[in-house]
């Protein structure tokens, strides 16, 4: 199954992270406490400090795309001080605390 | 302080389903010297082609208010809510920890033209919320009618934030004041007509003006108008 990970601006919509279009590995994991934790390494150093300026406006995604069902919409809601990075590993880490499941073929395209 | 913002200097497209115009950043308009206004983000003047509009997308952390000029706008959304306005009509809905929502004309026939405004929220992480409401058009001539409050009221809409969004309609020659605090910010938008503010700053069709300490506003029909105004912090 084919899988996209997106961070983009909450306001103005713009793309910032995708890696259909740029090269860095990430993981998704459950917290113990609730909520999430994305781990980005590797990701352009450039897009990951307009990320930092932004970081308390972001869409956080990540869409499957099944090869026989529509596709499923994961979407972030990224908690306040919830964003980091470990330069020295290039390690971008987003915290969300809630997550909406959304299938976009239930509501008018 | 007044700063004027012809018409003309908005960032204007044309995707053939929707045509529009972006009063601040969003979209393919990125412009880092024109994010804001106080709370106000964004401003989107938006005329949707018939049957068309935008599929399921997220919100969060935004008061988004609609205000439908032409036309019907239908909204829907995952907290299970349904509503189709028109003229009259305003939509407000508060993102706060999420929602996520779709906006379509619903007519096969017309088009729709919309305002659409989103206003920072005065705490993150509010409970998402939806509400429509509805005044009498006839209730916007020669009075600046309060359409969106914090407090609401009958015919308004609340609001997240401490602002009041007001609409109206001048005839030729009326004039009306608004008397504001020195540390609030003032926004006046020109729908339909022209106006002057405090006789010297001529506004057009569409046009914007962004006020700061100024205290005194007078608005002066130079020809029937409609307008918006909004008391900012």
């Amino acid at each position: 199954m084919k899988e996209t990970v997106m961070v983009k601006h909450a306001v103005t919509g713009l793309e910032l992270l995708n890696n259909n279009k740029h090269s860095f590995t990430y993981e998704l994991i459950d917290l113990p406490a609730g909520g999430f934790r994305m781990t980005l390494v590797g990701a352009p150093e450039e897009i990951v400090q307009h990320i930092l300026t932004l970081q308390n406006e972001l869409n956080l995604f990540r869409f499957e795309l099944p090869e026989d069902a529509p596709q499923i919409k994961h979407w972030y809601y990224v908690k306040e001080h919830g964003v980091q990075y470990q330069a020295d590993q290039q390690q971008l880490v987003i915290e969300a605390s809630s997550e909406i499941v959304y299938l976009p073929s239930e509501y008018l395209e | 302080m007044f700063t004027v913002y012809p018409s003309a200097e908005r960032f204007s497209f044309d995707r053939g389903w929707l045509q529009g115009s972006h009063s601040f950043s969003f979209s393919e308009y990125q412009d880092p010297n024109n994010v804001s206004f106080g709370p106000l983000r964004v401003f989107n003047d938006d005329v949707i082609a018939p049957s068309r509009g935008f599929g399921a997308h997220p919100h969060s952390d935004m008061e988004i208010v609609s205000i439908i000029l032409e036309g019907q706008l239908r909204h829907e959304d995952n907290l299970g809510n349904v509503a189709v306005s028109s003229f009259g009509g305003v939509q407000r809905m508060s993102a706060g920890t999420g929602v996520v929502h779709t906006e379509h004309n619903a007519s096969d026939e017309t088009h729709c033209n919309l305002l659409q405004l989103w206003f920072e929220p005065e705490a993150r992480g509010l409970k998402p919320s939806y509400m429509s409401s509805s005044y009498n058009p006839a209730s916007l001539n020669g009075q600046l009618l309060p359409i969106v409050s914090r407090q609401g009221g009958e015919n308004q809409a609340t609001i997240h934030q401490d602002m009041t969004l007001y609409l109206s309609r001048l005839e030729k020659g009326q004039e009306i004041k608004f008397v504001q605090h020195p540390d609030r910010r003032t926004y006046v938008f020109v729908i339909q007509g022209s106006l002057t503010m405090n006789q010297e700053h001529l506004l057009s069709k569409r046009d914007a003006v962004r006020i700061e300490q100024e205290t005194h506003l007078q608005m002066t029909a130079e020809e029937p108008v409609f307008f918006l105004l909004i008391d900012l912090p």
